[in-house]
Parts: C-alpha cells; structure tokens; sequence
C-alpha cells in the first residue's frame, strides 16, 4: 500500500470522527422525562393549583383539607367501651384525641392534617412567586388572575384549618402574644420556621383571602362542577366569615356572609333530593359554594372505631328530614351512622350556603338583629322539614335568636370540622366516658389548642416550639 | 491440568509470560519527533484530532534501523538483547527464568547485521534462538534438537500452515514451528497460526514452547497441520491482559488493580446466568449470599453485587457493566438484561476495582465496573466447532427446614385462642361485617363443641388427626416441581487471511422449581474483515430472546394462606376446597351463590391449574459495527457505533376462574331488586400489557497510540470521545372483561362512581362501605438520556521498570435538571508502577516477581433520576384526576448547588511470584473518600417537604483485597493448586448534613451517623425477660421497663445498643484443585464475617392473627419462657394472652439486642468435577478437545458463628459435554 492511502484512510477516518463529535448540545438540552418541566407559564401554574386538587394524595374529585380531626376531637363522635378496649387500648392517638391528651401525637412519624396542609401551601406559594415574575398579555388576564387568586385563596383556607387546630383560640386582649400557627410565606425551605401570634395568624388569613377578592371572580350562574373546584368571590367571602367568625368579629361575620349571599344563595330542598339510606348527597351539589373535603386525614383507618354522637339525632325534630334520611342504625354493631354530607361518602369541609345562612344570622342576633336572624334561619329550614310540616321560627330578643342559630349550627353543620371551632370559639364543654374514666373538655382549657407533634419539633431542630 | 489458576487463554504459558521481562522495543531515527503531547487532552475534541493527524501522517514517513551498533564487556545477556531490540524493533520472547543460567556478554560490532550479532551473542550460551516476523524467540537448548537454527528460509514450493492450540483448544502464542534437521523455523502469531515453508525432502515439524510438552509431527505430504500442545511440567503462571473496556494492556504495565476471570474460571460453574456465575471468583467482590429464608431457588435470581463494598449512600450501588466496550444497563429504568448474554459466549471478564482502572468510564463507574469481553474469530484458522450440551437438576425446595412451628403447637395456641374468646366474633350464627369471615377447621370444631353440635371427645378425636397432619407435603406435592434445565451451545470460529468470524447459537430451557420457566436463545455473530493491510472492520451482531414467565397460580403456594393441618386432596386423592385465610366462610359462600354471584370456595389444586399466566419477552438486538486502522508506527484510529435495542413486554392474564379476579368483580357486582345483578367490572378475564423499548445509541472514536519512543520510553495512549443516547418508551394498558376466545373486552370502566361493597348486601348487613373500581393502570411513559465525553489515558513506561499513568474524562449528561447548568464533570487519576523484579540490585531468586504500583484518582456516580436542580414539575392528564382537569405536581424544590457525587480512591498494590510460581498472587491495599455525596435528609414539614436531597453526605472506606496462587503439589499427573481470596472492607460515614438533633426513635430507620458504618444494626437494649412474667425487658431511664410504649417512643440514640456492620467486613473464597491426568475437581468454599443480622423469632401478635392463624410462627416459640426460672436459659418472651398480646412488645423484643447476631460463616459454595478425554491418543477421533463436566452448587453452611436455623438454600447438580471439533 502506497503512503499516499494509508494517509487518504486515515484521514477520512479522522474526518469521519470529527464529523461524529460535532453537534453534541441539543441531546444534552433534551428532557430526561418528557411529563417533566421547569414551572414557567400561566398554564404551568394553573396545572399546579389543579394538581392540589385531588392530585397530591389520591384521584379523588376537589381540594382535600384536614379538618376532620375536629369532628373527632369535638362532641360530634364518641366511642363504645367495646371499641375502645379492643382498638383504642395502646394507640396514643386514638386515647390522646379521645381525651384530648398532650400526647396523642407522640407516636408519629408523619400527620397529614400537618404535612399536607403545609405542602398545599409550598404549592401556594410556588404559584403565587412564580406568576408574579410573568407579566401577563391583555389576554392572559383572567388566566393571570385566577392562578394568583386561587394561590392566594388557599393558602388563606390551609392557614385557617391549621389555625383551628394549633393556633389558640382569638382573644383580642392577647391574641398579641398568644401562640399562633407557622406561617410559611415563601417557597424557600432553607427559611426557618417559627410560630407567629395568634393576631398574626388571623391577619394573615384575612390578607390572604381579601387579596384573592381582586382576582376571583363571581360564582358563575352556570353553577358548574369547575366553578365549586376552583374558589370563588363568594367563596372568599364565606371564607373571610367563617375567619371573622372565629374572632369573634361579628359586624364582618354578617357583612361577609351577607356578601357572599348576594352572589350566591341556591338552597337544596331535601324534599327532592332523593336521599337513601345508603347513598348520601351528591358532590358539586346546587348548595355547594366552595368544594372541598376530607379522607379522614391522618384517621382514615380509625374512622370505624368511633360512632357518631347518638345525642346528635336526638336534637332534631321528628318531621326534619335530617333526621330520617341521615341517621340509621348498623345491625350489626348497634351503633349510629350518620350519612348527610355533601361529598358522596368523604367528610365535606367546604363552604355551602346553609354556613352562609346561619353565619350573617349569627352576626346578626350577636348585633341584636333578632328578625333578619330568624328570617333566614327560616329560609334555611323550610328546606329541611318534610314539605308542611315546618312552624316558622320566632324569638322575641337576640338571645333566644343567638341560641337558636347555635342550635341549628350543630344540627346543620355536623361533621363539616366546623363543630370543633365552634367549641373553642365559645369555650363549650365536653365530657367523655370511656371504661369508666371520664375526660373533660372545659372553657379556657389549655386542650383546645393540640400539641405541635413531636416530630415536627425535631424536625425543624426545635425552632418549632410547643404550646405551653 | 490445572484449571484453578486464572490465565488468559490461548496465549503460550512460557513465550508471552516474558513479554513482561521482556518487550517489544521499536526505534525510530532520531530525526523524526514523535507527536507532541504537550496540549492537554482535554482540549476540545475537534482541535486534538487535528493535531494528532498532522503529528501521525509525520510520524508515518520513518523506517527501522536494521544494521546494530554495540559495544558492551561482561554484560547481562538480557541488557544486550534489550539494546539490540531497540535499535532493530525487533521482539524478543523469551522467559526470566532461562535468561538466569547465561553467561555475561562481550561483543564490538559497529553496523552489523542482525543474524550476525545474534550469533555471537548465543556462541557458547546454554541457549537457542529463531527469528521469525520481527520477533526472536529465545528458547533453552534442551527443548529443542542440538543444532543452531538458521535465519529465515529462502520461499519453498510448499507452504504449511496451521493453528497450535492448547487442550482446550485455545491458540498458544509464540509456539516454535522448526523443520526438524534444520535451523529454519517460525513462531506462531497472536491467533495460534502459523505458516512455514518447506523443501519436499522436509519430513518433520517440531512443536516447541516453554512450559509445553515440545512435539514432533510427521508432515506426510499435509498442507494443513494443526497441533495440540500439552501442558508441561515447567508452567508458568498468570499471563494476563486486562481490558478497560475500550483498550486492553498487559497486566505488566497497568499501574491500576483489576481482577480478571477468564473463560475456564468463569466455566467452572454452570449456572445459567453471568452474575451467579461470578460468585466467589475474584477479591473484593462481594456477592450477597443466599440467606433469605424464603428464597427457594437461587436460579435465576439476580444476586446484589458490589466492588470494594459501597461508594455512596443513596445512589445507585451496582457498578457499571461493560460488554465489548458499551455500557449495559439493566437498573432501573433501565431495561437491558445481563441474562440475555449467553454465559458461553463470554471470554473473560475483567473486574476495574480501584480509581485508575475505573476512571476512564467517568461519572458512571464509582462503583467499579466489570468488563464482559465476547468471544471473537481468530484469523487464519480453520473452522473449529465448539459445543456444549447441559443439563442441570435442583431438586424440590426443603420446606421442613424452615422456622414454621409444628401443626401440634400452632393446634395448641389455636385452642388457647378459643378459650380466650378471640373467634367469638366469627361465629356464622350471627351476621355481622365479620362473620363472612372463615375460621380454622379447629376453631370450627370447638365452636362446634360450644354450640352443643359436637361432643367433645369427637371434637378432640379428630383435632388428635389433624394434628398429625403438615400442609408442606401437599404444598411439595402439588405445587413444586425438581427443576430440570437443558443447555445447548454451539459455535464455529474462524478465518482466513482477510477476514474471521465467530458465530454461536445457543438454547437454554429452564423450568423452575415452582413451575417458572425461563427460555433463552441466542445468537451471536462477528465478522471481522481485513480488506487492506492495517484495516479492520467489524461486524459484530447479537440477538437474543428471553421468554420468562409462569402459567400457574403463584400465590397458591404461600402456606400463611392455610392451616397447617389443610389437606389439598381428599382421602382418593381428589382436589378439595379447603378453608382459605383470605377466603370466605361457607355460610357467606353459600349466600353469595345463591344471589348468583361467583362461587368463592377456594381449591388450591384446581386454582393453582386455573387458566392465568404471567410472560416477559424479551429481545436484544446489538449492532455494532466498527471500523479500525492502524499504521505501522503505533497509531491507530478507530471509530465504532453501537445499537443496542431491548423489547420488553410483559403480559398478565387471569381467567375469571382465578379466585382473586372473581373476588374483585364480586365485591363491586350490584344485587338490585329480585336480584338483578349490575357489572360494573364486566364478568371475564383480566389483561395486563406492558411494552418497555430501550433503545441505546451509542458512537466512539478513539485515537490510539503505543509505541517505543527512543531506547527506554514507551508511550501506550488513547484519547476518545463518546457520546450516548438511550431512549427509553414504555407503553401500559390493562383491560377488565376480557374474552380469549372471542377477543372482547371491557372497554370503559367507570372508576368515578362508588359503589357500595357488596359483601355486606349479601349477608344484608346495612353498612355503607364504598369504593371506586380502580383502573388497571394505562399510559406512556417516555424517557431520555444523553451523555457525552471525552476522555483521554496515557501510560509512559521507562525501562520496562517504571511506568506512569494518567487518565482524565470529562463527562456531560442530560440528567441534572430540565437546564444546562453544572453538568460537565471532570475525573482524572494518575498512577504508577515500579517492576523491582527488573532492577539490576535485584537478586532474590526465589522471588523472580515483584512489582509495586499505586493509583489514585476520582470516580463519579450518577444520582438517581428524581434528583434535580430545579424545581420542576411533571404533568398529568385529566383522566386521573376526578376534577376533570389536567394537572401538574411539584417534584421537588430547586437545588442551585447540586453536584455530581465523587469518590477519591488511593490504591497500592503488590504483585509477586515465589519461584516457578509456587505462590504468586497480589496485595492491594485502598482507602476511598466520597464527598459531595447526594442524600436525603428529613425536612420541616412545615416548609411542604418533609425530605430534601442535596449533596450532603460523606462517607469513607478502606480495605485490603488478597489473592493467592499456590501450587501445592506438581507432579506430572498429579496437581493440587489452591487459591485463596481475602477481602476486608470497612466504610464509615463521615458527614451527613445536617445531623438532627432530635431524631425518630425506631431502631430500624437510626439515621445515618457519622463515625459509624453506612448500614449498621442497632438494637434495643435488652434487660433479659421478667422472672415473673416473661415478659421482655427493655430500658427506660437507666431503669428496667416493659413499658414497651415508652421505651419504643423515647429511647434515644444514645441509648440504643450499636452491634455492628451490617455488611460483611471480611469476605472471601478458598478454592482447591486437584488434577489427575485428565480428572480435575475443584471446590470453592467461600466466607463472610465481620457483621451482624437480626435474627427473626416469635410474633405473637402476628401468630395470633385475626380470623384464624395464618403465621407460621417460629421455632422459638418451643423456647419460650413458660415458668419462672426459664428466664435463666432463654430469651424468648412468655406467650400473652390475646387481651395482653401487643405489637409493642413484639416490635422491642424483635429489635432488641437479644435477637442480634454476629454473622460470620463458611459455606461450601461448589465442586466442579471435569475429565478431559485425550482426544490426541484416539485414533480417528473427530475431536481435538472433548470434556465431561459436573458441577454441584452445593451452597451449604459448613460453620456458622450462631447456630440460627435457616430454611436450606436450593442445590442445583449439573452435568454436561463440552467439546471442539477437529
């Protein structure tokens, strides 16, 4: 072979090598996964509020939130000394939120009523610092506004959940100084988190949700499954109610209330809601405002230990369809279920317009407006009551009003988490019995407020400080 | 015949053995330069390429120096014939050993010829030599006839050619063909050819090679004459080439510590896959052993392997595998599988364990890599036909070994359960949601008592028979099989001048123990061309398909499904239903049949033979063409593609005779009014289809250059550039409803609605428990990745005595985040060897080896996919969520700071040889250092994570890995070799950021502690058992507690006990080999120690169980404490009562100190049995090489530091021929 091949092979050897080690950058910029993305775009963030949705922990249909460990905490469930020898004995949690125990959260690793709330803020917060960076087109508006006004919103409702259950009940004398919830305000994890006054708290809650008022929009008249998932001005307003409620403010309760009421005020009839024994209301139903539930949270698996409070039916009038269509004995066990919420066999925790209601009619009975307060009680339970069969309320002062609107608080909101607050906000008592030792829940109790679970102590290496 | 000690096949023991004394020297005239390596490897790839052309096409213009200018008084031959191959290029072959008996040196010529000065250098020494190709072979008097071999022969009209192998039938090189009765003669070539030319009146061939029997062979007027070299007396020991995967060196020069296992090592065993085979073959490798109690077969199971035990904490802990120069990567997400390579078709493996061998694979190889080299053709050969036929047993699992408790007891503690009350709740006489529930046939019989249907002594006659009974035997009867797997193996290698080829096909069938099957068939083809001089081009092309699956019911023989007393067949041997513990009890059976609804008895016969199967196919296809020029003066380039594609689908089908799939569609059937049933799932089978396709595209240039630069410099470098694509496509879907005859199926599901459970309509109990139907899971999911390297390696050898190396690879990937930044990486390691052995002050004759080298350098690991550096998101379709609306979720929060892991490795290493290699072996001692090691540390969940992954961790390792070759007795028939591997290992975590200060106080997730080994066993600190009550003791406070509650919640880390590592420290193998004649046994007895385990003991509250007793129990219980006083000799804890029995007290005692134990044992790992038929002494015989072999994988404990009674592992005995046509 002549000198002159060898070099001719070589060379377009080496030719064909450089040719195989140019362009190298665009494999190198391609995407691992092609489901993955760096958040960017309006839509991004949207999928992310949707992703809330249902997303984090199963396929399930709306926002989940954690506030069912009230309706355990609260009078609304009980227990048999059957079920507490053979399930609770040994199980801190179980015996600690039956007796409102200081350690009944000792035994934990995780609790999703924590974990899962902080992380629907960490979304929130994701959403609401990454649409700020993009400045909108005239025709990306709406879309602009809704992620930021849902980021907004519900980062509002996790901190009142959490409030509800950590934060101590609102004293305006020393809500100052009161231990309050963590409030995390940015996506930044290397933040520190510490635990803000209770007046903190609070205003946190209320800027979060009045801020959402700028960019939700009305309750559509279409009435439609998306417009209960995605939150609404209405719903912002019932929200601000609900947290005024708990402070105890009751000019903004009714004026909140009553805002809401004006977009919004759809009532069921369960006169024709078709209602059996064993099917319960539908989810996205007419008197939904605001969709949103419970799976048990971190008590899923022991929701067949407790049986709902059997005081409970006894509260309610013979001819109240709420109590023939919701109460029914199981054979087997003797004990009572109850079946009427408005998320098809989850726990609702959201806003429906019967909380409206009875909210501006406890604003105003506690303002001394004793007609308007009746009125709409009346509204709301001419709905309830087999059709003719309902006596139109009265009272003659407020406070008979006030109690009246109580009353039908616990009969009409049961099991929405809601009894719970409730019980702290007016310093209520509660006694259970179980193998004879009696626990108690009384007016001022340090218990209304639960301990931080140890592990989120020490997981934050103890900036998290507990309740004294 | 020795097969117990590693050497590279084919090479001629005695010939290439000295290329470590000796080696190829090549001159160049001193006006040529050789190319500059001044620029930095790592320059851009382009620009070196380029220069490196200009710097070859210069180089390329020199010639040899033939003429010899030498002037030396009184000198070593060795230093003469060294000046002398460096002026002319020529090799010299020859062995240290007969180089000792020479005589000194003197000699003047200025310009002399080549023959002329070989002459007088050899006049009067005890030696011989012959020229032939470049090459001198210098070979002792004695082994050839006393006459002075001639320089080359003038062309005759007859040219003979041929191949010597050995009796294996592997080329030797270097072996001395010589015209008996003249001086003219040649060596044969890299492949075992030869060609020579002879006169007509020539009559005999004499065969020649240190280390070999010589022999002469009658030429007989045959062209052809391929010879048979048996091994002599005077053996040599480890010839080795090692291969990086991308370049193969001699084992002399590499400054790097490998570990290679060659064909007949690696053929020792005959287990059907690669990594089983590999099991205590090679020092600091550690397989896990078979200890899991359940695990009945060890065939076909993939063993957790590792180099140099672990690098990094969290990422993946495999090494990196390496077949014919590609990656292999069979971890997830990855789909290829090692067990598609036919083991029969490998040649060697080469194990890089320390920074310098394994650096060059970059990012990748942190955890070592294992180099699977393929067979391949040989030029000018002769086709040689190879076969191999197999055959392997393992009997039927030992079921009776296990920790299960006897029929007798568990009877007992089920009539203890009764009287206490606890299958009260069952009782079919009251409806309630618990009463579908079966009970045991014992408890059936008591309540049968208690409701007065039953005496008591008929109750207690028939409880007396069923306690005789073990449902073990019908589990072996019915449901396992003695596995019988057949091998079939055949390939042709070959070639002429211009071209080879090696081509294989084999067929494996397994059928396993529990009636799995595995499949395999293979093919493998390489053609190699030479259509010019200096040219090659490759074609290797591989596919395999690999069927594997199951027809039968799997989880039927699962004995926690039954009472030990449940007989399968009634008393004429036909199948019967029985009381299944996941079943129903005859009362609900009846009512569910009655409504129309499935029939829900369970027969485990019938349901083990229902018509269901579970299949994986899987195919690989790899092309991998390649095309290679070398030029004379040592550059070569190459550039090579490869195409690897791996088709998985796997396929899953359940009948609706399938106890399981009819239970589903039962619980969701709707019983409307007059009981008009609704099918929200669709009566019918279940179809599960997945299709995973990797498609892995990979190109390589490689720029090559090893040469003699001037009298004592040699350069062996390579520079090259890789780049790698892999998609990965995987497609799922599953369909309810589905017909096999008629093809239909269930093509919308509703999985929104909920629907009421329908067991409880059935027993009309009013509860309210409802549930969606869940899909059968569909979607896609596709994946890229893309590396791209570049990566450079040059070794510099002085003297043949000293040799420096160095390697950098930079490494570029696509997997750090959806953004470009912080992806390149950069590894290097430098290294250097010192041959002692070859100073001139070194005169320890009884140690003619010695060679010192150390290494050190970075290793990388690639974290796993999940890890990002920026927050990112992923995208879900609307489907799954019941909303209606797509979505996304947050993966994980931004980490601007991620790095790539690494890992600094400092090796040295000894290696050495006793005289005529009685004992020869190498020490290597490492220390490892990983920094910047990715880990997941637990978060505030308050900040919405609850763990976060960075870069936080430290760990750190050291060991010494030792193998040993000895040759304890050499007669002519009779040899015993031994071969001893030792290995140490010991890692520790040095950083783990940031340590909380509070932690979780379970002992089995203690979280990473620096100072302590990377996986260590703590235990509870254990007080003995309660005089009074048995009860276990714990601590709490510093005082003894059974406040189980407490101790378990608030012992802290100070407090609990640290036992130990829980990986072995120490490992290794012991392997004698005896040979008679042809007979050769060997046995590999391999050990572990250094560690502990939790041993596993009674639960109670698992034994208790709920509706009837589905734990086997264990042994201990016969040990537990049952009066005061036991607490003396036993630790195992009183049996509650059901109302006592708590999981709190079973948790402490199974973590405490009292069931931890150290770990150390010896096992019989083996015996290899072969006899190899001396296929020459056979007239006619149509064989050049024919071979029966046995192996028996005996896989026994001989000695255990505690006696813990575990279920006997599987023994497989296989038997076979291997052979090689003529």
């Amino acid at each position: 072979m002549t000198m002159k091949m060898k070099q001719i092979i070589f060379i377009s050897l080496s030719i064909l090598m450089l040719f195989v080690t140019s362009c190298t950058k665009d494999a190198l910029n391609k995407k691992p996964d092609i489901t993955i993305a760096t958040p960017s775009t309006i839509a991004d963030y949207q999928y992310l509020m949707d992703g809330i949705e249902g997303g984090i922990i199963s396929n399930a249909p709306g926002l989940y939130s954690y506030c069912n460990l009230g309706n355990f905490l609260s009078d609304e469930y009980t227990t048999t000394d059957a079920y507490y020898t053979s399930n609770f004995s040994g199980n801190k949690l179980l015996t600690g939120v039956f007796t409102w125990n200081t350690n009944m959260f000792n035994d934990l690793t995780s609790l999703a009523e924590w974990n899962y709330q902080y992380k629907t803020i960490l979304y929130a917060n994701v959403v609401s610092e990454g649409i700020d960076a993009i400045a909108p087109k005239s025709t990306e508006q709406s879309a602009w506004n809704l992620a930021k006004g849902m980021a907004l919103f519900i980062r509002g409702q996790m901190y009142y959940n959490l409030s509800q259950f950590w934060s101590k009940p609102y004293n305006a004398s020393t809500a100052k100084t009161d231990m309050g919830i963590v409030l995390r305000k940015s996506s930044n994890a290397t933040e520190v988190s510490v635990r803000s006054s209770v007046e903190e708290t609070y205003q946190q809650i209320i800027s979060d949700f009045k801020g959402s008022l700028k960019y939700l929009t009305n309750t559509s008249t279409a009435n439609s499954q998306l417009s209960k998932i995605r939150p609404s001005k209405a719903a912002a307003y019932g929200a601000l109610a609900r947290t005024y409620l708990a402070m105890g403010d009751y000019t903004n309760v009714r004026n909140y209330a009553d805002s809401a009421l004006q977009l919004y005020s759809t009532l069921l009839d369960y006169n024709t809601v078709g209602v059996t024994a064993i099917s319960s209301l539908a989810n996205f139903n007419a008197e939904t405002v605001f969709y949103c539930m419970d799976q048990y949270g971190s008590y899923g698996s022991y929701s067949g230990y407790w049986t709902i409070n059997p005081d409970n039916q006894a509260l309610y009038d013979n001819n109240d369809l709420r109590k023939t269509l919701f109460f029914f004995k199981n054979v087997s066990t003797g004990n009572t279920i109850w079946n009427g919420d408005y998320a098809n066999g989850y726990k609702f925790t959201g806003i429906a317009v019967d909380e409206l209601y009875l909210m501006r009619a406890e604003g105003n009975a506690k303002l001394g407006n004793t007609a308007p307060a009746i009125a709409d009680l009346n509204t709301l339970l001419v709905k309830r009551y087999k059709t003719g069969t309902f006596t139109p309320l009265t009272a003659t002062d407020a406070t008979t009003a006030l109690n009246l609107v109580l009353l039908e608080r616990r009969k009409e909101l049961i099991c929405r988490g809601l009894r719970w607050s409730d019980i702290r906000r007016l310093g209520l008592s509660v006694t259970r019995t179980a193998l004879g030792v009696t626990s108690t829940l009384t007016a001022g109790d340090s218990k209304y407020t639960l301990p931080i679970p140890p592990y989120v102590i020490s997981a934050s290496n103890g900036t998290i400080t507990q309740t004294p | 015949m020795n097969r117990s000690v590693p050497h590279s096949s084919g090479k001629c023991k005695g010939a290439l053995h000295k290329i470590h004394t000796t080696q190829m020297y090549k001159l160049y005239s001193e006006n040529v330069r050789p190319y500059s390596r001044k620029s930095k490897i790592l320059l851009r790839m382009k620009l070196t390429i380029l220069l490196m052309i200009v710097a070859v096409l210069q180089v390329s213009a020199t010639t040899f120096a033939q003429r010899i200018t030498l002037t030396e008084k009184n000198a070593p031959l060795e230093k003469v014939l060294d000046q002398i191959s460096i002026q002319t290029g020529f090799d010299f072959l020859f062995t240290s050993t007969i180089l000792k008996g020479s005589k000194p040196v003197n000699i003047n010529v200025k310009n002399a010829d080549l023959n002329e000065v070989l002459r007088t250098i050899f006049e009067g020494q005890p030696l011989e030599f012959s020229i032939a190709d470049k090459s001198v072979v210098v070979s002792r008097k004695e082994t050839l006839p006393a006459e002075k071999i001639q320089p080359a022969p003038i062309p005759q009209p007859i040219t003979i050619d041929g191949q010597v192998t050995n009796a294996k039938g592997e080329p030797l090189v270097g072996v001395t063909v010589l015209i008996k009765g003249t001086n003219r003669g040649v060596i044969t070539d890299a492949n075992g050819y030869y060609k020579l030319q002879v006169n007509l009146n020539d009559k005999t061939l004499i065969f020649s090679c240190v280390g070999m029997i010589w022999q002469e062979v009658t030429i007989n007027g045959r062209t052809v004459i391929n010879v048979v070299l048996v091994e002599g007396i005077s053996k040599l020991g480890t010839v080795s080439v090692v291969s990086t995967g991308y370049q193969t060196l001699p084992k002399e020069r590499a400054t790097g510590s490998f570990a290679i296992i060659d064909s007949t090592l690696f053929n020792r065993s005959a287990a059907p896959n690669i990594l089983n085979r590999l099991n205590g073959l090679a020092s600091g490798v550690y397989m896990s052993a078979v200890t899991t109690p359940t695990d009945f077969s060890n065939q076909g199971r993939t063993l957790t392997y590792m180099i140099r035990g672990l690098s990094t904490i969290n990422s993946t802990q495999s090494p990196l595998v390496i077949v014919d120069g590609f990656p292999y990567r069979s971890t997830s997400p990855y789909y290829q599988d090692i067990n598609s390579l036919n083991p029969d078709d490998i040649e060697s493996i080469t194990v890089l364990k320390d920074a310098a061998a394994a650096s060059i694979w970059g990012a990748r190889a942190g955890n070592g890599v294992l180099v699977i080299t393929t067979k391949k053709g040989k030029y000018n050969q002769k086709p040689t036909v190879s076969f191999n036929i197999g055959t392997s047993i393992t009997p039927k699992p030992d079921l009776f070994s296990d920790r299960s408790m006897s029929t007798a007891d568990i009877i007992g503690v089920e009539r203890s359960l009764y009287a206490q009350g606890k299958y009260a709740a069952y009782n079919t006489s009251v409806l309630n949601s618990t009463s579908w529930k079966p009970i045991s046939q014992v408890a059936s019989l008591l309540m049968a008592v208690s409701n007065g249907t039953l005496s008591q002594a008929a109750a207690d006659a028939q409880i007396a028979a069923l306690s005789k009974l073990d449902v073990r035997n019908d589990l072996l009867k019915y449901f396992y099989q003695t596995a019988i797997s057949q091998k079939y193996d055949v390939n042709v290698r070959g070639g002429g001048e211009k071209y080879k080829y090696f081509l294989s096909a084999g067929y494996d069938n397994d059928n396993g123990v529990s009636y799995n099957y595995q499949k395999r068939a293979s093919i493998n083809m390489t053609n190699t061309f030479n259509p010019i001089k200096n040219l090659e081009i490759s074609l290797p092309l591989t596919y395999s398909y690999n069927k594997q699956g199951i027809d039968k019911g799997t989880s039927v023989n699962s004995y926690s499904n039954y009472s030990p007393y449940t007989q399968f067949a009634d008393a004429n041997g036909n199948p019967q239903n029985v009381i299944y513990s996941n079943g129903y009890s005859n009362m609900f059976i009846t009512r569910a049949l009655s409504k129309g609804l499935y029939n829900m008895s369970f027969n485990p016969i019938t349901q083990f033979n229902a018509p269901q199967y579970t299949n994986t196919n899987t195919t690989l296809t790899t092309l991998s063409p390649s095309i290679k020029y070398s030029l004379p003066n040592g550059f070569s380039a190459e550039l090579t593609y490869n195409y690897t594609k791996t088709l998985k689908s796997t396929e899953i089908y359940q009948s609706d005779s399938v106890w399981n799939l009819k239970n589903n569609i039962n619980n969701y059937t709707q019983i409307g009014t007059n009981n008009v049933l609704t099918y929200p799932i669709n009566r019918g089978g279940t179809l599960n289809e997945r299709v995973d396709e990797q498609i892995d595209n990979n190109v390589r240039a490689l720029l090559n250059y090893n040469h003699n630069l001037g009298a004592d410099h040699r350069i062996d470098a390579v520079i090259g550039y890789d780049r790698n694509e892999t998609h990965i496509n995987s497609n799922y879907n599953g369909w309810y409803g589905y017909n096999t005859q008629l093809g239909t199926l269930q093509t919308l599901v509703d999985n929104v609605t909920r629907y009421t459970n329908t067991n409880y309509a059935i027993l009309d109990v009013p509860l309210t428990m409802t549930s969606a139907v869940s899909t059968i899971q569909n979607g896609i999911y596709r994946q890229f990745t893309a590396f791209v390297s570049s990566f450079g390696n040059a070794a510099y050898t002085y003297k043949n005595r000293y040799t420096l190396s160095g390697s950098a690879r930079g490494d570029e990937a696509n997997i750090f985040g959806v953004s470009t930044n912080n992806k390149k990486k950069i590894l290097w390691s430098v290294g250097g060897s010192w041959r002692i052995d070859q100073e001139a002050f070194y005169h320890i004759s009884w140690l003619p080896t010695l060679k010192l080298r150390t290494t050190y350098g970075m290793q990388g690991n690639i974290p796993s996919f999940s890890v990002q550096s920026l927050a990112t998101i992923s995208y879900y379709a609307s489907t799954t969520n019941s909303s209606g609306l797509p979505y996304a979720q947050l993966n994980n929060l931004p980490n601007p700071n991620l790095r790539w892991e690494q890992t600094g490795q400092l090796n040295i290493g000894l290696d050495f040889g006793v005289k005529n290699n009685i004992v020869s072996g190498s020490i290597d001692y490492y220390t490892k250092k990983g920094n910047d090691l990715i880990g997941t540390f637990v978060m505030d969940p308050s900040t919405g994570i609850s763990s976060y992954t960075g870069n936080v961790a430290g760990m750190k390792g050291n060991g010494v890995d030792v193998t040993l070759n000895t040759k304890n007795i050499e007669t002519k028939d009779f040899k015993w070799n031994t071969r001893i591997l030792f290995s140490q290992n010991a890692d520790e975590v040095t950083a783990y950021y940031p340590t909380t200060k509070y932690y979780q106080p379970y002992v089995n997730s203690v979280p990473y502690t620096v100072g302590r080994p990377i996986n260590s066993i703590y235990s509870y600190k254990w007080a003995g058992l309660d005089p009074l009550s048995g009860n276990p003791q714990g601590y709490v406070n510093g005082n003894i507690s059974t406040d189980y509650s407490t101790i378990l919640s608030s012992t802290t880390k100070s407090d609990i006990v640290y036992n130990g590592p829980a990986n072995p420290t120490i490992f290794g193998s012991i392997m004698n080999t005896f040979s008679y004649k042809g007979f050769n046994i060997s046995a590999n007895i391999t050990y572990e120690g250094g560690f502990y385990y939790r041993m596993s003991s009674i639960n109670y509250s698992n034994l208790f169980g709920s509706n009837m007793i589905t734990s086997r129990g264990d042994i201990d219980f016969t040990k537990r404490w049952q009066q005061a006083g036991d607490e003396k000799f036993t630790n195992v804890p009183s049996m509650p009562t059901v109302a006592n029995s708590s999981s709190n007290r079973d948790y402490f005692y199974q973590y405490s100190s009292a069931l931890v134990a150290k770990g150390d044992n010896i096992r019989l790992q083996d015996i290899s049995l072969s006899y190899d038929l001396n296929t020459s002494k056979i007239k006619g015989s149509p064989f050049s090489s024919f071979q029966l072999y046995g192996y028996y994988l005996v896989n026994t404990y001989l000695w255990r530091a505690v006696d813990y009674k575990l279920q006997t592992p599987s023994q497989t005995i296989s038997f076979g021929i291997r052979a090689t046509l003529k």
